[in-house]
């Protein structure tokens, strides 16, 4: 039996993407940035920290006008 | 339905007195009556440390009823942090047990001549010496309180060293780390020479319609375990959210300078601490989610260190606002505030406060006899506590609150502390989410998330969802203003009734959707009563709570100008998805003239008398 999709929202771009149940890692089509996922059971995933926490911190610096 | 107990610790007299039922329905319990009680009995002359402060003492109208986390109990007093209202309440089995034993609230005033207790148990207050458990911490206190008695089920909420020592935001703790935490209950407590409250009661709780109650209990179980909230919090507890404000950049970071930190993720992580350093789940009276940890520290100098905690302020408060990614530091750091009764959120705020002062050369080793404050360094985090305790140094100043001790420092340090009406604002960044900013600007302890954070504004809720939720559609957008009045105002009720009701707000829609909302509350308390309310008749409620703290504020000199986010908020945040975003003040401006015309309140947020009418709430005591 095929296993239904399920949705979950990229903390980074906030866009919605599918993921299958129990992946443990999950890529955002829109903005790329690679996920750990926790699955609470098989209908509830939800991203719990990026794959690479320094990779992701160090790229979160932006050039921020008066900032 | 229920007593309340009015004490006389300078006499060591008590007079009980029945709670009408007109009472029980304009204010429910727990801290809608206690907020009824502290306004009528306290006024702006006041002095929250000296024996005319009163401590009203005030289980919620579920507590210890069968039903979903009927746990809490609060705690309100004058604030001797912030001179406003004071009011913090904690979880566990105090709450419950008070009510066994035969009361529903405790009016606590004067001053005891010399150390006591009160031992409360089969509808009498005993006044117990308490001079030798002068020298014992929290835990201490209570094991030797159940010693004295001869019966391990008794349970405790105390003050520790910090109360003892006149520390302006010390906490009542009970069991390991359950904690009445915020605006320094704990040091009104201590000013009363008041060390503990011990309960042990065997009464059943009057209940209507026992059947009924069944029914709904298992009912409520049955929808809340299968949420996805529940599910996450008997996981992480609060701790999920140092990764998803971290992830999102609305973690305060270095005392509020950035949104995001650079570095500490891979070691400051939920799933490192479960991983490492959980042994055990443990809970409140009544919750099946279990959402406390218990740790032990298996190696390094803290080796061998056991707790239960830490709540995602203390990760957060010693994580990025202090530059500090050394789980044993926290959890050090952690362990000390419980056992001494400090309260977390501002021990955290003070520290990160007084790094800053330090990185800007504001103060020196010569004002903190000889500490280091750089940022991260665990013998600053841990030092400052000791510092705190033994009034030396600059903690000799940050006990005085932080309110003092930046009169007594000078040099615009109070420009660095972020705070609301004196109480500092904790770890996250929520400038961001404009319902949350709002409801921290307006929140009626001072700043404070489980007042008026509008939490769902995280999770993106579509309009029809919430207009279902809340009666009114909500913009899905955190950066959109408009329509974020409701949302703040839903909050206030919901978290309003949550605490007069004795339930934790983490089992309810304040925290997910899917959890205990205005339509459980409602079949609870007509079962336990027999009275069935409306869903209007609960906002109202809800309203009339917040409005009797809003006028206590109002009598403090509290107004517009009080209801404002922090300087820094006002800059574009630095770092991660939603760098740039800030808040803007004329759009503020008009979501706080919108949120004000909600409530009835005049465009400097006075409550309008045509308001008070409406609430029942002409004849509370003038201006």
């Amino acid at each position: 039996m095929e296993k239904k999709e399920i949705q979950i929202r990229c903390k980074a771009c906030s866009s919605r993407f599918s993921v299958l149940p129990f992946d443990r890692f999950a890529q955002c089509p829109q903005c790329y940035q690679e996920w750990k996922i926790k699955w609470l059971d098989s209908e509830s995933g939800m991203i719990i920290a990026p794959v690479s926490w320094k990779e992701y911190q160090l790229k979160s610096r932006r050039i921020v006008p008066n900032g | 339905m229920g007593r309340i107990a009015y004490v006389d610790l300078a006499s060591e007299t008590v007079r009980i007195e029945e709670i009408s039922n007109e009472l029980r329905r304009l204010f429910l319990g727990g801290r809608g009556i206690n907020t009824h009680l502290l306004y009528q009995m306290v006024g702006e002359e006041t002095d929250p440390l000296g024996p005319e402060n009163v401590l009203v003492v005030g289980a919620g109208l579920l507590t210890g009823v069968a039903g979903i986390a009927n746990s809490r109990i609060s705690f309100s007093a004058k604030s001797p942090e912030t001179g406003l209202l004071g009011d913090s309440a904690m979880g566990g089995f105090f709450g419950g047990q008070l009510r066994y034993a035969g009361f529903d609230h405790l009016v606590i005033q004067g001053r005891a001549k010399k150390p006591i207790y009160l031992w409360i148990h089969d509808g009498r207050i005993e006044f117990k010496d308490a001079t030798h458990l002068s020298q014992l911490d929290t835990l201490q206190i209570q094991e030797r309180i159940r010693e004295d008695l001869k019966d391990p089920k008794i349970q405790v909420a105390c003050i520790g060293p910090a109360g003892r020592n006149g520390v302006r935001f010390a906490c009542i703790i009970h069991g390991l780390s359950h904690a009445a935490g915020r605006t320094g209950m704990g040091g009104v407590m201590g000013s009363k020479n008041l060390w503990a409250i011990a309960a042990r009661g065997k009464t059943a709780l009057p209940i209507h319609d026992p059947e009924k109650l069944l029914h709904v209990f298992q009912r409520h179980y049955q929808q809340v375990t299968r949420t996805k909230g529940f599910l996450a919090s008997s996981i992480y507890g609060t701790m999920i959210r140092l990764n998803n404000t971290r992830t999102q950049g609305y973690e305060g970071g270095l005392n509020h300078q950035f949104n995001m930190m650079e570095y500490g993720g891979e070691e400051l992580d939920a799933e490192v601490f479960i991983d490492k350093f959980e042994t055990k789940k443990a809970t409140c009276f009544g919750c099946p989610t279990a959402c406390k940890h218990m740790f032990r520290v298996p190696r390094g100098i803290y080796q061998g260190m056991e707790c239960e905690g830490p709540e995602y302020y203390g990760c957060g408060g010693w994580g990025s606002q202090c530059g500090c990614s050394s789980w044993e530091t926290i959890l050090e750091a952690w362990n000390l505030c419980a056992k001494y009764g400090l309260d977390v959120g501002s021990m955290t705020a003070y520290t990160a406060w007084v790094m800053e002062l330090y990185e800007k050369g504001i103060i020196t080793e010569k004002d903190t006899d000889g500490l280091s404050l750089e940022w991260g360094s665990a013998e600053a985090i841990i030092g400052l506590i000791q510092q705190v305790i033994e009034k030396r140094g600059i903690g000799k100043l940050l006990a005085q609150g932080w309110i003092e001790a930046a009169k007594a420092i000078g040099r615009n340090s109070e420009r660095y502390m972020d705070h609301v009406k004196g109480l500092s604002i904790e770890c996250d960044d929520v400038r961001g989410h404009r319902a949350q900013a709002l409801g921290l600007a307006t929140a009626t302890r001072g700043a404070c998330h489980l007042r008026s954070r509008y939490t769902l504004e995280e999770f993106f809720l579509p309009e029809e969802a919430t207009k279902k939720l809340t009666g009114k559609p909500i913009p899905q957008d955190a950066a959109v203003y408009d329509g974020k009045e409701w949302a703040c105002y839903w909050t206030e009720c919901i978290c309003s009734i949550a605490d007069a009701l004795g339930v934790c707000k983490f089992m309810t829609k304040w925290l997910s959707v899917g959890l205990l909302g205005f339509e459980e509350f409602i079949e609870s308390i007509e079962a336990v009563t027999g009275v069935k309310l409306s869903l209007e008749e609960m906002i109202e409620i809800g309203e009339r709570i917040y409005t009797t703290e809003r006028l206590f504020l109002t009598r403090e000199g509290i107004t517009r100008k009080d209801d404002i986010v922090p300087e820094k908020f006002y800059k574009p945040w630095t770092h991660g998805p939603k760098a740039g975003t800030r808040i803007e003040a004329e759009s503020f401006e008009k979501l706080l003239d919108r949120y004000y015309e909600l409530h009835g309140w005049d465009r400097n947020g006075i409550p309008k008398p045509e308001s008070l009418k409406k609430l029942g709430l002409e004849k509370e005591p003038r201006l």
